[in-house]
């Protein structure tokens, strides 16, 4: 057959191609093993070649207004390069800097230990006259460079410490964790809070130079035959706290007063203040914290560094008082209007003890909402020995308590209601309970509750007993703008019937605005205000005062929980607290301008 | 396949050699690159070793099968290749690319099977009888055929897997007989956008199409519309790229090639070269490299393996490497063009133009002459799946050696 393949003009012209190939190859590696010989080996000889870390700056944190809360500054870093020769550059900086010159040795032997041939940071964020004293003298110094870094800046020091958290240098044995993430031992990161938290948005990825090194390890200048490579700053993350509203919610703590604010949005879950007292300054963590600093913070017996917002756990007290009316009227246990079995005459006695209403001449008798406005103890006691724990541990969990609310931040508490088996654990197989219900009944006992709870609880009610999950992230956006991820606002409907709903809202609007209330102290003129006070006995000292309420009535717009320890009565302390942060946010949302529909008082 | 074939003038001998010292280098090789201090990584060598003989053994079995029963195959077996490329874009990404399918006990890479079985398809295509290259059209067949999995392969992402389509197809058209002006003008848009880099490289490769039109007699309404269009698409190149801000041109390079790593591209060449020129003439000898243990890890073994065996053996070892991989390929050349049966000269020729292709870009990788794609050296580098397609296709070579005669 014709057989026009591989005919001798194909033949050769593939041939011709795969010796050519085949030459360019022979000859570049003639080249680069023959010609460029010398160069490549001086490169090889360990030593010789370095990379170094172009450090991404960390990205910005905003509050929902494009208001800047974390940013990053530039800090000055004295840097020992060289390997040999190096002690008495080290001894004469240390002399310039008045440092003790034995543990700046001894902290680069140490260091040397791990990475032999890395450079290593003598002193870390230089003050000015520092630099200035250094740069003068360099010629001196033959061993060292100052180098610049970026670290971070909380913009308003110690206002929001917690919720936006702290960075700080990943030590030793933290970055044997990290390196597989592609951490560089001494890399920042996030420490508490959204640093933590949103760690994978903030940092960025590193960039490299490189640079050819003599034999002393000194800098000979970059290599041309690689290019720089230039980091990636991280992603700018976007809150949805209000920083008006929360710098008037951390002032409202004066003196040292040790306590916590939770203000969220009813209708989306959106946290638009979160404090805790007292704070702490996360600038000083930027460039590693100084001992005594951290000494003085760790061993401070009021725990700045703790967020008591999300962390800590209190009895909720009379604030408590709505899971408990919600549980009986959705057993159906009584109804509204229904006054109990024994009118309040300011005690009950429940077995051999005697229970006391925090009013000693007693209320009387009283329905449901009655017994919420005056926040009726002995009313509640008998709610709770019908419920029992079982009913009581039962609708508390339904009403999100136990449990974590799954805000975005570490850490949280998941506060603690007890239940049978956790009685029987405690008390033995056949403990009597019933005064244990009775004092659950009124948030007292072993119920504990954080402050986010109980703000995330009364927004679900003031929503109309649709619950939303607390969350402080608005959107990530990385260095072009995109969007990396959005708000995500996750609902859930309580299991709680309108009509209970509704009388619970009524009854806490009578709370601050009736006659007998406890909370008139949170009323915000010209809006229908409800919530409830609670004075929380503790076995720590004085009571803890709190207020957990939100406003409009009819169309909430901000629900809030203020929690003050050993402060005394929640009408006092924690009411006027709450109402000031409510009557500030209503004003920045135009509402106290409108039209006043309602009059404060009724009768 | 009786034995005493094996003793016959066409049982190709110096092939067998050639591929077995390759085979033997690369154990070498890999048992050196991995003896650092990775733990995890010494024993690969072994596995290696398994690899390369369930390789021979399927050599030894390719060998055996008559070649018509690859004809009878080509199309069930390409369509069962495309399936599992389309499958492997469902399977988890490892390291960010969809490329292997996880059997538990083994990782398959669907796009190795997907080479012989596309050779296979495009060999019948072009071999049919009443196929011909009067029209250029008739070449749209065979360009979706290998159109296909050269896509597939491309969204994995695998870029330089994907090329290697393109060079077996070119070759084979080639192969065919299509004119040299038509094949000019057929890749001329593709020289023209990277031609375009450059004012000089594109007056240059004007010129070079103005004489092409000259010296092939190309009628002036056919020339006119290949000049415009080679002109638009190579001005439209640089408009696109450069309308681009650097960090889309970064995803977009990095979504095609996520080989190129921004991050780490530039140092592994760099350190590559070092390696390599730091050999020297003579090399640093086995296992006394010092590169390696700088930290080109994980590619040192897989796809940068030339570059610890050059920095050891130095340019002599070069040297070697280079004329077994030329022998073998100017051995299946000669195969190719002896074949009577024109599907077996077409498979010849295609395996040919694969092995060549990977030879050419990793070693051009390595060298620092080429943009770092992540393609495995034949026979040299670890990897299971690479090792065993490339001792499958030389098992088919060798089988069409020993039936040259045959129509």
């Amino acid at each position: 057959m014709a057989n026009e393949l591989g005919s001798r003009e194909r033949v050769l012209s593939i041939l011709a191609l795969l010796t050519l190939g085949f030459s360019i190859l022979l000859f570049r590696s003639g080249y680069l093993q023959v010609v460029k010989h010398g160069h490549y080996a001086r490169l090889s000889q360990q030593n010789r070649l370095r990379r170094l870390c172009i450090p991404a700056p960390r990205g910005l944190v905003f509050d929902c207004n494009g208001v800047l809360i974390a940013q990053s500054r530039p800090g000055f870093d004295l840097v020992l390069v060289t390997v040999n020769d190096w002690q008495a550059s080290v001894n004469k900086a240390a002399g310039l800097l008045g440092l003790d010159s034995l543990l700046l040795k001894s902290s680069v032997i140490l260091q040397r230990k791990i990475f032999p041939k890395d450079p290593v940071v003598l002193v870390r964020d230089l003050m000015p006259e520092q630099v200035a004293r250094i740069e003068e003298n360099i010629q001196y110094l033959p061993a060292l460079r100052l180098e610049v870094e970026s670290l971070r800046k909380a913009e308003h020091g110690s206002l929001a410490s917690h919720l936006v958290g702290y960075t700080s240098s990943l030590g030793q044995s933290e970055y044997a964790r990290y390196r597989e993430r592609g951490y560089s031992y001494g890399d920042y990161i996030g420490k508490g809070g959204l640093e933590l938290k949103y760690e994978n948005y903030l940092r960025g990825v590193h960039g490299w130079d490189f640079i050819e090194v003599d034999a002393r390890g000194r800098d000979l200048g970059t290599v041309s035959e690689a290019e720089r490579i230039e980091p990636d700053p991280g992603s700018n993350i976007y809150l949805t706290i209000d920083w008006r509203l929360q710098s008037l919610a951390e002032s409202l703590f004066t003196g040292d007063m040790i306590g916590a604010a939770v203000a969220i949005e009813p209708q989306t879950g959106r946290v638009l203040a979160l404090v805790s007292r007292p704070n702490f300054n996360p600038n000083l963590f930027a460039a590693g914290i100084r001992s005594d600093d951290w000494n003085r913070l760790v061993n401070d017996p009021s725990y700045p560094l703790w967020d008591r917002a999300i962390r800590s756990a209190y009895p909720p007290g009379s604030t408590f008082k709505v899971v408990t009316a919600a549980a009986a009227l959705e057993e159906s246990l009584i109804t509204p209007e229904q006054k109990m079995k024994t009118p309040c005459r300011g005690s009950l006695a429940i077995g051999n003890r005697v229970f006391k209403c925090w009013k000693k001449g007693g209320h009387g008798w009283l329905g449901l909402h009655g017994a919420i406005v005056n926040s009726c103890d002995v009313y509640f006691y008998q709610l709770g020995i019908m419920l029992k724990i079982k009913g009581l541990s039962k609708w508390s969990q339904n009403l999100g308590f136990n449990q974590e609310t799954g805000i975005d931040l570490p850490q949280e508490n998941p506060g603690l209601i007890p239940d049978d088996a956790w009685y029987q654990k405690r008390l033995g197989k056949n403990a009597k309970t019933v005064g244990r219900s009775a004092n659950m009944s009124i948030g007292q006992g072993e119920v504990m509750a954080t402050p986010l709870q109980m703000a995330s609880l009364y927004a679900a009610l003031a929503n109309g007993g649709v619950w939303c999950q607390p969350h402080l992230l608005l959107k990530a956006e990385d260095f072009t703008g995109k969007v990396l991820v959005g708000e995500i606002i996750s609902r859930k409907k309580l299991p709680l019937s309108d009509s209970t709903v509704s009388v619970l809202k009524q009854a806490l609007y009578g709370a601050v605005n009736e006659p007998g209330s406890t909370g008139g102290a949170s009323r915000v003129w010209g809006v229908k205000t409800a919530g409830k006070t609670g004075t929380a006995q503790n076995p720590h000292g004085d009571d803890h005062s709190w207020f957990v309420g939100f406003a409009p009535l009819d169309d909430p717009a901000i629900a809030v929980a203020v929690l003050v320890e050993n402060a005394g009565h929640g009408s006092e302390i924690a009411a006027p607290m709450a109402g000031k942060i409510m009557q500030r946010y209503l004003a920045l949302k135009g509402w106290l301008e409108k039209p006043v529909i309602a009059t404060a008082r009724p009768q | 396949m009786k034995l005493k074939m094996l003793g016959s003038r066409d049982f190709d001998l110096q092939m067998v050699i050639a591929v077995f010292a390759l085979c033997a280098i690369g154990i070498m090789a890999i048992y050196s690159a991995t003896q650092i201090d990775q733990p995890q990584l010494s024993g690969l060598w072994q596995k290696q070793l398994f690899s390369l003989g369930l390789g021979l053994l399927l050599l030894v079995i390719m060998m055996a099968v008559p070649f018509r029963y690859f004809e009878a195959f080509a199309w069930p077996l390409y369509i069962v290749s495309m399936i599992l490329l389309l499958a492997v874009l469902f399977a988890p990404p490892v390291m960010k690319a969809h490329r292997w399918i996880n059997f538990g006990f083994v990782r398959f890479q669907p796009s190795e099977l997907a080479k012989p079985a596309t050779i296979f398809v495009l060999a019948k295509i072009l071999s049919a009888h009443d196929f011909s290259l009067d029209k250029f059209w008739k070449l749209l067949v065979p360009i979706g055929a290998v159109l296909l999995p050269a896509a597939l392969v491309l969204v994995e992402p695998d870029l330089g897997t994907s090329l290697s389509f393109a060079a077996l197809f070119l070759t084979m058209v080639f192969w065919h007989g299509l004119s040299f002006g038509n094949f000019f003008f057929m890749v001329s848009p593709v020289l023209s956008m990277v031609a375009v880099v450059s004012m000089p490289s594109w007056i240059g490769f004007m010129a070079l199409m103005a004489g092409a039109f000259w010296f092939f007699r190309v009628r002036f309404k056919y020339a006119l519309p290949i000049f415009l269009s080679n002109i638009f698409i190579g001005s439209l190149a640089p408009a696109v790229w450069y309308g681009l801000k650097s960090y889309q041109r970064k995803r977009l390079l990095t979504f095609i090639n996520p080989d190129l790593d921004p991050k780490g591209a530039g140092w592994h060449v760099l350190q590559s070269k070092i390696a390599v020129g730091s050999g020297g003439v003579l090399g640093k000898g086995f296992l006394r490299g010092t590169q390696k243990k700088l930290s080109f890890l994980p590619e040192q073994h897989t796809d940068f393996i030339f570059s610890t065996f050059a920095e050891e053996f130095g340019f002599i070892g070069v040297l070697i490497v280079l004329l077994l991989f030329f022998w073998l390929l100017f051995r299946g050349i000669i195969i190719a063009r002896q074949a009577r049966n024109r599907f077996a000269s077409f498979t010849a020729i295609g395996i040919i133009a694969v092995i060549g292709f990977h030879v050419f870009l990793n070693i051009g990788v390595t060298l620092g002459i080429m943009p770092v794609t992540g393609i495995p050296l034949p026979f040299l580098s670890y990897g299971g799946t690479s090792l065993i397609t490339m001792l499958v296709m030389t098992g088919i070579l060798l089988n069409i050696g020993l039936r040259r005669y045959e129509y």
